[in-house]
């Protein structure tokens, strides 16, 4: 259905930032990017994924927070950490794999888009963190796959940070960096503004390092000091749920205070709270480790991109963890520059998606704007060489290195080992490591029909094409014969049959897409729920009092008393909230 | 919209002009990308793309060329007032911290040269060393460098290539037909293969550049990484003497860029050589030669450089430092080779290998310089973190279990240390019998060919229906007789044989009889050396079966030295 005349339904395309913590989506419409915002109203919708223990449904977003609390066994968050891993997760007795949690974000954000937009929009661009491996790009692709959506592009999140930024100010070129610590992935991109083009030169980071180590780090230690064992995690979930909330509330205390209370909830049941006082002392050693990590990839991100530190102008900081004043302390020591947050650090890779993806669109807002992108992790294939007369297998040859511009497409040229030998068998790797044992196998091209010669006569071209969609085809031309033997490349993520694709996608329907309201009373409740178990005795009746009237009023189903007492019941829930925070 | 053009020419696809800068260059590839997004013109693009990152590379030092002819005359001048006689350039060198003084022609050079301030201070090292021998090339330029600088490229084209058939010996002739091209805009690779092609007439290009072009037109040819990568794979082996790496090493250092010097080579060997070796072996092999070539005090930034990278990586910083030895090993310079070898901190498995054939290898080839740098370096207190490392490395051997197969060597710790008795049995060959067992097992393994082969009629019977074929033919049943009857005869022999010595401690015996030569033959007195066997290595066991000879050899080499080191240690060690 078409409202607006202007906008071509076809030309929507999603841009949307796939986050560990919160997710959100965005498109660019009439010159500009509009963020769509969900049924609860709010542009960020956390991603977790709760799945309802009685009719077996699903439910994402802020009310599946609220569950993580109530019922840490029915929901799952920070799961992008595990894409492409083999973990799944248990939802109340149902198991799903990262990818498929994913899928069900993806599905949520792609209901708000049809929502707002009122038509359904089929295309999107999806974030990833720079630092991703081959392997866990293409499972984000693959969840998308299953949402229903068709991706375009897979952008690395810093990029498209430095595109939000960058559209503010295409008239002024140097160098900047991109400090981009999310809640769970550290990106460092160093990126080139010249001229209305913007060129990543370099890009480093680690896959396991974000916000949500911190929290970790600060939860191991009010368990250390509350004398509890940590293994009670597992036998008491929902007190660590509890543990967990507060920790990263008092995590993002201490960014505003000096020091912060952290209370443990007593585990296994009986006994009492432990308050413990955190303080930037207390936390600085607990921190010191993640810290240092940091430190690294910046590093090489600068040499990547062959610049000095002092030739970077700014630098960007983006992601939620980037309010923390260590971080910022940290960042302020590595870069002796300005340091510039103007973006919104939750928004801004959105933002940048939806430039992206109005880039795909072709928008005329956008046309003379140019973005490049490169290769985060070198790959290449295992060969084998010769050292006094000895074969050393497993080393690692690059094929593409990292850094380098895509899409782009490489080739080197490999020769037989042995005499005779008429099959060569390409282990394809990515890494930076000598030895292919460190690095990651991505899939395996088998050559066959190698012509029968002695050893290292015949030689074998390899070529490797990336392109933007974050695809990586892999060809081999046997040069004798000059014949293109084999296509197939066998990836070790195996692409799904459609028996396995359509069952994947039957189970993606339990995804409740509730219409606004009641989502948002199931929230409400779930949410005044959790507080009961944390709140005393007082605050207990009058809470339940609210609640009680709100659910007489839900069963009336007259909507003037449900908007009466669903105000009631949030102002209270909203107090009890603040009095907790310190 | 436009076509791109269909060439592989980089100037003409971005449509720029040879000699363009840098942000004329980037200007043009940002215009074309434009127009032609990596979204929507993929192969477009990465031509583009290809064509740029051609033209970046070398637009930090096309700056040079188009004052190429007028730095020419200028050097031209610069020579006529010094005179043609090239032992002018050559600059006494009598000061220790500045082993150069700039003389007139220096101060010209240093002038032209203005950019690169390193650039000075390195060349001053590496030109006190060696020197083409001058006068080989004419310093005038050839007849036919005045129709280039006419511009009459066409007649320049054809007078080279006859002159180049002519007289393919002279060096300069190659040089300014590299010029030729690169002011006729040909692209940088046509331009250089002359250079190339110079080297593989076996010409001293690099003499020829550092004698007589000046410093500002020397070509830049090190900027791009896989100049000359296609002849390394030929030769991937040939380090040092490998003339394309010589010249690689050259334009860099023209270029005073020390560290791209370590780390573009680094690279271009990884990449070219498709990980044959290691980047920082890359690293250390080059900071070797250049040290070969110019001294060590050129090759330090590079080695101090190397070192820093490796830092984050104890396994790799061990392994180069090893390297590094090992390619000072190369070079007649003990002194580097044995500081290299005493830094190392990590004890790695290949590396200890590494360091007992290095060091061996030495002590067998030269040995007397290396022992005498040995032993200056155990007489000097602070150079016994070297000891220290020998010892190290024996007390992991104990340890290691190398994960590509045996043990190499092996303490066995658990056994208690063997009287002397037990020594002069080993010594003297007369290993006893160990265990019952043990020797049952080899006699039936050794007489047991004859039991197999009493077996196989046995075995054709149970193939074909009837099993007891075999026993019913008479003929059949004679040669199974005679099968178990010759394994029975050869039962007491083999259990003779191997009742006095089975099979690991032969190898025992003879390991440790060698050994003992070895000892005897650097000096010790036979009861020296059994004290020191006993006290160290009599436990040494070595699997026969799975340790190469030569790790053996190297193995025992080792141990030699050890013990010659150790007993000439000052006692208030």
């Amino acid at each position: 259905m078409e409202t607006d005349s202007n906008s071509n339904p076809a030309t929507f395309i999603l841009g949307i930032d796939l986050g560990t913590t919160n997710s959100a989506v965005a498109v660019f419409r009439e010159g500009e990017v509009a963020v769509m915002s969900n049924a609860l109203g709010e542009s960020l919708t956390p991603s977790v994924v709760a799945r309802d223990p009685e009719d077996g449904r699903v439910i994402v977003g802020q009310t599946a927070k609220e569950i993580s609390l109530s019922h840490p066994d029915c929901a799952a968050s920070v799961f992008k950490r595990d894409m492409a891993s083999e973990r799944e997760y248990a939802l109340a007795g149902a198991f799903f794999t990262p990818i498929e949690l994913s899928a069900f974000v993806l599905k949520s954000l792609k209901s708000d888009a049809l929502r707002v937009l009122g038509q359904e929009v089929c295309k999107a661009v999806i974030t990833v963190p720079a630092y991703f491996a081959e392997e866990q790009r293409q499972a984000t692709k693959r969840a998308g796959e299953l949402a229903g959506l068709e991706v375009v592009r897979i952008l690395n999140e810093p990029t498209a940070a430095a595109m939000a930024y960058g559209l503010h100010r295409r008239d002024r070129d140097g160098s900047f960096l991109v400090f981009d610590l999310g809640g769970g992935t550290f990106d460092v991109s160093i990126m080139e503004l010249f001229e209305g083009s913007l060129e990543v030169l370099s890009t480093a980071g680690e896959s396991r390092l974000g916000g949500e180590d911190f929290t970790r780090r600060l939860i191991s230690y009010g368990m250390k000091q509350a004398g509890v064992d940590p293994s009670s995690e597992w036998s008491d979930p929902v007190a660590f749920a509890r543990l967990y909330r507060r920790a990263e509330l008092a995590k993002r205390a201490l960014s505003e205070h000096d020091t912060a209370t952290l209370e443990v909830p007593p585990f296994g049941g009986d006994g009492l709270a432990t308050t413990i006082v955190l303080d930037r002392e207390v936390c600085r050693p607990l921190w010191q480790e993640l810290l240092d990590r940091i430190a690294k990839p910046c590093r090489t991100a600068v040499r990547g991109a062959d610049l000095e530190i002092e030739d970077l102008d700014e630098v960007v900081l983006v992601g939620g963890a980037t309010r923390m004043p260590v971080i910022r302390e940290l960042v302020a020591k590595l870069f002796d520059v300005h340091l510039r947050v103007e973006v919104d650090p939750d928004l801004a890779i959105t933002e940048g998606a939806a430039l992206q993806a109005a880039l795909y669109a072709n928008d005329q807002a956008v046309s003379d704007v140019v973005v490049t992108d490169v290769l985060s992790h070198s790959l290449g294939v295992d060969v084998s060489y010769e050292i006094a007369g000895k074969l050393i297998n497993g080393n690692f040859s690059p094929v593409i290195h990292r850094n380098t511009t895509i899409p782009t497409s490489r080739t080197e040229t490999y020769y037989t080992i042995f005499d005779q030998q008429t099959e060569i068998n390409f282990g394809i790797y990515e890494g930076e490591a000598r030895k292919v044992k460190n690095c990651r196998k991505v899939g395996l091209l088998k050559v066959k029909g190698v012509p029968k010669n002695a050893a290292g006569k015949e030689g074998v071209e390899v070529r490797f094409t990336y392109d933007l969609g974050g695809m990586l085809e892999v060809e081999a031309k046997v040069l004798s014969s000059g014949k293109i033997i084999n296509k197939v490349f066998e990836r070790s993520l195996k692409p799904l049959s459609d028996k396995e694709r359509s069952k994947a996608m039957a189970r993606l329907k339990q995804l409740k897409v509730d219409p606004s309201e009641k989502a948002l009373n199931r929230d409400l409740l779930a949410r005044a729920d959790g507080l009961l178990e944390e709140v005393g005795p007082e605050a207990r009746d009058q809470l339940e009092y609210y609640i009680r009237g709100f659910e007489e009023a839900l069963e009336t189903r007259t909507p003037r008393p449900i908007k009466e007492t669903r105000r009631q019941l949030r102002e209270v829930c909203d107090r009890i909230d603040e009095g907790n925070r310190w | 919209m436009a076509e791109l053009p269909d060439s592989n020419d980089p100037f003409e696809v971005l449509g720029v002009e040879p000699g363009a800068d840098r942000k004329t260059i980037k200007r043009a590839y940002i215009a074309l990308v434009k127009r032609f997004k990596p979204e929507h013109f993929p192969d477009e693009f990465q031509r583009i793309r290809a064509a740029y990152e051609t033209l970046r590379e070398s637009a930090a030092q096309t700056a040079s060329l188009p004052f190429l002819d007028e730095a020419w005359q200028e050097s031209e001048a610069s020579q006529e007032s010094e005179g043609v006689d090239p032992d002018c350039l050559e600059p006494p060198s009598q000061e220790p911290v500045e082993p150069i003084s700039p003389n007139d022609a220096r101060d010209q050079e240093e002038e032209v040269a203005a950019d690169f301030e390193v650039e000075v201070e390195f060349r001053e090292v590496y030109d006190s060393e060696e020197r083409a021998e001058p006068g080989e090339d004419s310093d005038e330029p050839s007849e036919l460098w005045s129709l280039v600088l006419e511009d009459q490229f066409e007649e320049a084209l054809i007078g080279y290539e006859s002159a180049l058939a002519a007289r393919p010996d002279e060096t300069r002739l190659y040089f300014e037909r590299y010029a030729l091209d690169a002011r006729r805009g040909e692209s940088r690779e046509v331009a250089q293969a002359w250079l190339i092609l110079a080297f593989k007439n076996k010409l001293d290009i690099c003499a020829f550049l550092r004698n007589v072009v000046p410093p500002g037109e020397r070509p830049g040819i090190a900027v791009r990484d896989d100049w000359g990568a296609e002849d390394l794979i030929d030769h991937p082996d040939s380090f040092g003497a490998s003339w394309i790496w010589r010249l690689r090493i050259e334009s860099f250092l023209c270029l005073g860029k020390i560290e791209r010097v370590a780390r573009e080579l680094g690279t271009a060997r990884y990449q070219s050589l498709a990980a044959n070796d290691d980047f920082y072996l890359g690293i250390a092999q080059r900071a070797a030669a250049v040290g070969a070539w110019y001294g060590p005090d050129a090759a330090a930034p590079i080695e101090e450089w190397a070192l820093e990278e490796a830092s984050g990586y104890p396994e790799l910083l061990f392994e180069t430092k090893a390297v590094r030895g090992d390619a000072w090993r190369e070079h007649p310079m003990p002194d580097r080779l044995f500081r290299w070898f005493g830094v190392a901190d990590t004890i790695y498995w290949d590396s200890s290998v590494l360091m007992a054939d290095a060091v061996f290898a030495d002590v067998e080839d030269r040995p007397f310089e290396y022992h005498e740098v040995l032993l200056k370096m155990a007489e000097e207190p602070e150079k016994h973190s070297f000891l220290k490392d020998v010892n190290d490395t024996l007390e992991y051997l104990v340890e290691v279990e190398d994960d590509e197969g045996g043990f190499f060597l092996d303490f066995d710790t658990g056994v208690e240390p063997p009287s002397l008795e037990v020594m002069e049995d080993a010594l003297g060959g007369i290993p006893r019998p160990k265990s019952r067992i043990r020797v049952l097992v080899s006699t039936i393994n050794s007489s047991g060919m004859w039991l197999y082969f009493a077996m196989i009629p046995l075995l054709i019977g149970a193939v074909f229906t009837e099993p007891y074929w075999a026993l019913s033919d008479p003929s059949v049943r004679f040669i199974l007789i005679i099968a178990i009857g010759i394994a029975i005869f050869r039962m007491p022999a083999a259990y003779r044989k191997y009742g006095k010595h089975d099979a690991q401690r032969l190898d025992l015996s003879t390991v440790t009889l060698e050994y003992y030569r070895r000892l005897l033959n650097v000096g010790a007195k036979p009861s020296q050396a059994r004290e020191f066997l006993a006290d160290r290595c009599v436990a040494l066991r070595f699997d026969a079966s799975q340790l190469p000879r030569i790790r053996r050899s190297q193995a025992l080499r080792f141990l030699t030295l050890l013990y010659r080191v150790q007993k000439r240690v000052p006692d208030d060690q």
